[in-house]
């Protein structure tokens, strides 16, 4: 589905240039449920961007099916995240003076062929939050209208930068859950980056990378439920 | 360091700092310039005015004998040679002229104790000057009330000198020595003139106040006597006691007395007097509403850029800073930077008061002297508005450094919705995501939302307003004129035998002497059949024909007396009253006339002795002025006219565009203080894959939207402040503003005002576009 060669993202800043992606070669497949491990300032948040088309790299490049996202121009790129791609982040980016089911429906808005927004709401476990307003759930429950959010108008990939680096383990595992489900149920790829590797263990496939390269790839042969994962 | 921070701080955010300074800045300058500009007048004039023996009442009468004296052994000897109009008393038998007079004067006096009176002469003449149609007011020196002033110069003494108006002389480049022609005569200029009953030059009843086509007029007593020019008269009055003129008159026991007009509410002597105080009232109000709108911003601004430094200012609260060592940086860059604003405001201010008192005498008919600088006003143009921002913001900063060091580190989270919010939330239920995005944000903030809506609102009453004054001053002088056929407006000269009017002449009757109720009206006498003066209606259709049998009055009578179409009027001439049925209003704005059939009229007026008796000839071409004592040509008037017009226009254009100035400066402010709160919101819309226009559309066109709904909020406001208006000038000067609501200027100041949100969201559209996409990833707070 996504296929990354040679793929390298240097920073200037002034005279110094620092490597952040150094000539990654990768591939994701279709419904592949992606874990990226790494330290801080290993480059998976890099990766994450250049992927997602929120960066540019500065040479390889990135096919997504046929299309080679390298070319496009910005405005391509929006069309493109607005078809195929879903975020959710670690802060949860919602709109303070929307409710619940309006966060949702911005998400779904934009979509071609958008998901039910009420069936959503029950996958995440917020039906009865719809008409609350972001002030008024817990970081668990704003987490999950995220998730909700980045479904909605039905994206073939769901990007997810640390999605529970900001919970404790009870939320964590109720969001990890819900993405697990929408992986199987809906077919949706996942690609998620964190530093907790008890994560990885529910993946498809798990990345390592340090210092901007890949140094190892994992394929799972047994996954476990986000429930049953050892949190770290 | 803390205060270069923040001034660094600050200076990223320059075009919103200049954008607040422009708004302050016109607080200041407004209110410096309004006082300065009428204290410049308002000195000079008080002095001026009581120096002169400024009339305190005047008293209108009839310039024609009355049926009373009609009686008068002396009069009826003048009346058997058809001699009845004072003006044709005075020329054959003056002597008799002065007897009438002292025996009006006399009559009123016993009436009317504790007041006194001298007879006011003067002389009206139409000339040419420098290629244009010019109007000079000739006054007969008076004795004991409205004495003249001589502004410079000295008065003539010989009866080839003259003195004219200083702003009429200055105007024409006419010079003390020069030499002046009028009716062929030339005079030399002695000195500059002024008559403290004609403040305004209103020496007719077209509203033509243009100081550079009319001259006030002072010649020798013998000089004044032989000019030939059509002469009038009134009795100024003055009070003897404290006790103020009861204007409501016994007409029985007064019967020559048409008006008895107090100078405060008479606007040729008395406009100043309001102007004056109007002046200051709307300065005053002007620049309060402008520093409110400035200090809302102010605070607002201080709010947004305290909230983006919450991140910075808990460190330095965790570092041990106290609350007002972290304060006072911010204070200081405010109130400087708002102290600087107001200075900059003054001095333009002062500069531009120079130019608005020159523009109040471009009407007003006053000496003027330099403007002094004034420590009160300096006072009060800059301390008053500094004292309220530094209170303001000052009090902002203290409440946002009052949270804790750990408040201020974590991101900032909105815990409650505003009313508005609510109600559009519940408005909006069944729309879009992102419809809901759209007006929800534009109004979270109520301060915000609230000096936004006030803003387009004013800029929306000046812009209408100014489309409503579009032309005003034409359909107040001469926009008639345009509608008839006539070239020259002459009256006979009934002391010579008339030839009978030609092809392509029309007779008119004028008869200016009757009632309707306690109104004086004229009545003017035409042909129904006439071609050459015909009667339109405010569509355009042509009424002439309605005066066969009934009556067509002016649309200023029609409102002054609230007469509708169909109504019975009863005029009444001498002691007689006549009934007619008003069939139509013409679309005037000059007079209040009442149009009759011209033999009709005749006959009522010689009581049926004769139906052929006329005033003058309306012509195509101009009569021989041997049989005429007065022709007007309707060019000159129309030309006379013109200057006022582009004065209106100047007054139009400073109108829109300081409202666009203020407009776009509050826009700008507040969409890009809009983009700086959504910054993260806008990163995620890109993020999420909104495309540009979709996001500039959700951050900024709901200000669009609310701009409309004040737009259109604004208009009843503007109409029922327009109608206010006429009415204040109806009752105080008698006078109808005809300013006119054009639904297609609806349209116009739409497009104006799409202009301004276009100019004023512009270069947030820009910021919008800057934002990068990666900002959604760093720590978020709305």
């Amino acid at each position: 589905m996504i296929v990354l060669t040679g793929v390298s993202k240097i920073y200037k800043s002034g005279e110094v240039e620092t490597a952040a992606l150094k000539n990654i070669n990768l591939t994701i497949g279709e419904g592949e449920f992606v874990v990226i491990l790494g330290p801080s300032g290993s480059g998976k948040s890099t990766l994450l961007n250049v992927i997602s088309g929120l960066d540019t790299v500065t040479s390889g490049k990135i096919m997504f099916r046929d299309e080679n996202l390298t070319d496009l121009s910005e405005d391509e790129m929006t069309e493109f995240r607005r078809e195929h791609l879903g975020f959710i982040f670690q802060q949860y980016n919602l709109l303070q003076n929307l409710t619940v089911y309006e966060n949702v429906q911005i998400g779904s808005d934009i979509g071609k062929n958008p998901l039910d927004i009420d069936e959503l709401l029950g996958k995440v476990g917020l039906t009865a939050a719809r008409n609350k307003y972001p002030h008024q759930l817990s970081g668990g429950e704003q987490q999950r209208v995220s998730v909700a959010r980045s479904l909605a108008k039905n994206p073939d990939i769901i990007f997810c930068d640390e999605p529970t680096g900001s919970l404790d383990e009870q939320n964590s595992k109720q969001v990890l859950r819900v993405l697990q489900e929408l992986n199987i149920e809906y077919k949706k790829t996942v690609v998620v980056i964190t530093h907790n590797t008890g994560i990885s263990a529910m993946a498809d496939k798990v990345i390592r990378m340090n210092s901007g390269i890949i140094t190892d790839i994992e394929i799972n042969k047994v996954k476990i439920n986000a429930q049953d994962i050892e949190w770290g | 360091m803390l205060l270069k921070n923040v001034l660094k701080t600050l200076q990223r955010k320059w075009m919103q700092l200049a954008a607040i300074g422009i708004i302050v800045i016109f607080s200041s300058m407004i209110y410096t310039m309004m006082f300065y500009g009428l204290s410049g007048i308002a000195e000079p004039t008080t002095t001026y005015l009581e120096e002169s023996v400024q009339e305190d009442f005047s008293v209108e009468m009839l310039s024609m004998v009355t049926a009373e004296e009609s009686q008068y052994p002396i009069v009826r000897n003048l009346l058997s040679r058809n001699i009845y109009t004072l003006e044709d008393i005075k020329k054959s038998e003056p002597v008799t002229f002065q007897k009438l007079m002292d025996s009006r004067i006399k009559s009123f006096e016993e009436i009317y104790s504790g007041f006194s009176l001298e007879l006011r002469e003067y002389k009206t003449l139409d000339f040419e000057y420098g290629g244009k149609s010019n109007k000079a007011l000739i006054a007969k020196d008076s004795e004991r009330i409205n004495l003249s002033y001589m502004e410079e110069g000295v008065k003539p003494s010989k009866d080839n000198e003259i003195a004219l108006n200083k702003i009429y002389a200055d105007k024409n480049l006419i010079k003390i020595g020069d030499s002046f022609t009028l009716e062929n005569r030339s005079y030399k200029v002695t000195g500059f003139v002024l008559f403290p009953d004609y403040t305004l030059p209103t020496f007719d009843n077209t509203f033509n106040v243009d100081t550079g086509l009319q001259v006030l007029v002072l010649m020798t007593d013998r000089e004044y006597e032989d000019i030939d020019a059509k002469e009038g008269f009134r009795l100024s009055g003055t009070n003897l006691t404290d006790s103020e003129i009861d204007t409501a008159y016994d007409k029985d026991k007064l019967p020559f007395v048409t008006q008895i007009i107090r100078t405060a509410t008479n606007m040729r002597s008395g406009a100043i007097y309001d102007e004056l105080t109007q002046g200051r009232v709307t300065g005053l109000v002007l620049s309060i509403f402008i520093a409110a709108i400035a200090v809302i911003i102010v605070s607002i601004m201080i709010s947004n850029l305290l909230h983006s430094e919450r991140g910075q200012i808990g460190i330095l609260k965790a570092m041990g800073y106290r609350r007002l060592e972290i304060a006072v940086p911010y204070f200081l860059s405010v109130v400087i930077m708002a102290f600087i604003m107001l200075i900059i405001g003054y001095i333009i201010g002062s500069y531009y008061a120079e130019p608005l008192k020159r523009l109040y005498l471009d009407f007003y008919l006053l000496p003027a002297v330099r403007i002094a600088q004034s420590i009160t006003v300096f006072a009060t143009a800059i301390f008053v508005p500094l004292f309220f921002f530094a209170v303001f913001s000052g009090a902002i900063i203290y409440r946002m450094l009052g949270e804790g060091p750990l408040e201020l580190l974590k991101p900032h989270e909105t815990t409650s919705l505003n009313w508005l919010s609510k109600y559009v939330s519940r408005l909006l239920t069944k729309a879009k995501g992102k419809t809901k995005f759209k007006y929800l944000h534009a109004i979270r903030s109520t301060g915000s939302f609230a000096i936004f809506f006030i803003g387009i609102m004013f800029s929306t009453l000046l812009i209408t307003f100014s489309f409503m004054m579009n032309g005003m001053m034409e359909r107040m002088t001469v926009g008639y004129l345009h509608n008839v056929d006539y070239k020259y407006q002459s009256y006979a000269d009934f002391t010579k035998r008339i030839p009978e009017p030609k092809s392509g002449e029309e007779k008119f009757l004028i008869y200016p002497f009757a009632y309707i109720g306690d109104k004086v009206v004229s009545l003017e006498g035409l042909s129904p059949e006439n071609r050459l003066y015909k009667l339109y209606n405010e569509s355009g259709e042509d009424i002439t024909g309605h005066i066969q049998n009934d009556a067509v009055i002016t649309k200023q009578l029609s409102l002054k007396l609230d007469i509708r179409e169909g109504d019975t009027i009863k005029i009444k001439v001498n002691k007689d009253y006549y009934s007619f049925t008003v069939a139509g209003f013409t679309d005037e704005y000059t007079s209040d006339t009442v149009y009759l059939n011209i033999s009709r009229l005749s006959n009522i007026v010689s009581e049926n002795k004769t139906s052929r008796l006329y005033s003058g000839i309306y012509s195509t071409s101009e009569p021989s002025s041997e049989y005429y004592s007065m022709i007007i040509s309707k060019e000159g008037i129309i030309e006379q006219s013109k200057s006022m017009a582009n004065y209106t226009d100047f007054m139009i254009n400073i109108m829109i565009w300081s409202s666009a100035v203020i407009s776009a400066s509050i826009l700008f402010v507040l969409t890009s203080f809009t983009v700086e709160k959504n910054y993260y919101a806008i990163s995620l819309l890109k993020v999420l894959g909104y495309k540009r226009r979709e996001v500039n559309s959700m951050i900024l066109n709901s200000y669009f939207v609310y701009a409309l709904i004040s737009y259109a909020a604004s208009m009843p406001i503007a109409l029922a402040i327009l109608k206010w208006m006429e009415t204040l000038f109806l009752e105080e000067y008698g006078i109808i503003i005809p300013l006119k609501f054009n639904p297609a200027d609806m349209l116009k100041g739409l497009a104006i005002l799409v202009a301004i949100f276009l100019i004023g969201t512009y270069a947030s559209r820009r910021k919008i576009a800057n934002i990068p996409l990666q900002e959604v990833l760093k720590t978020y707070g709305e």
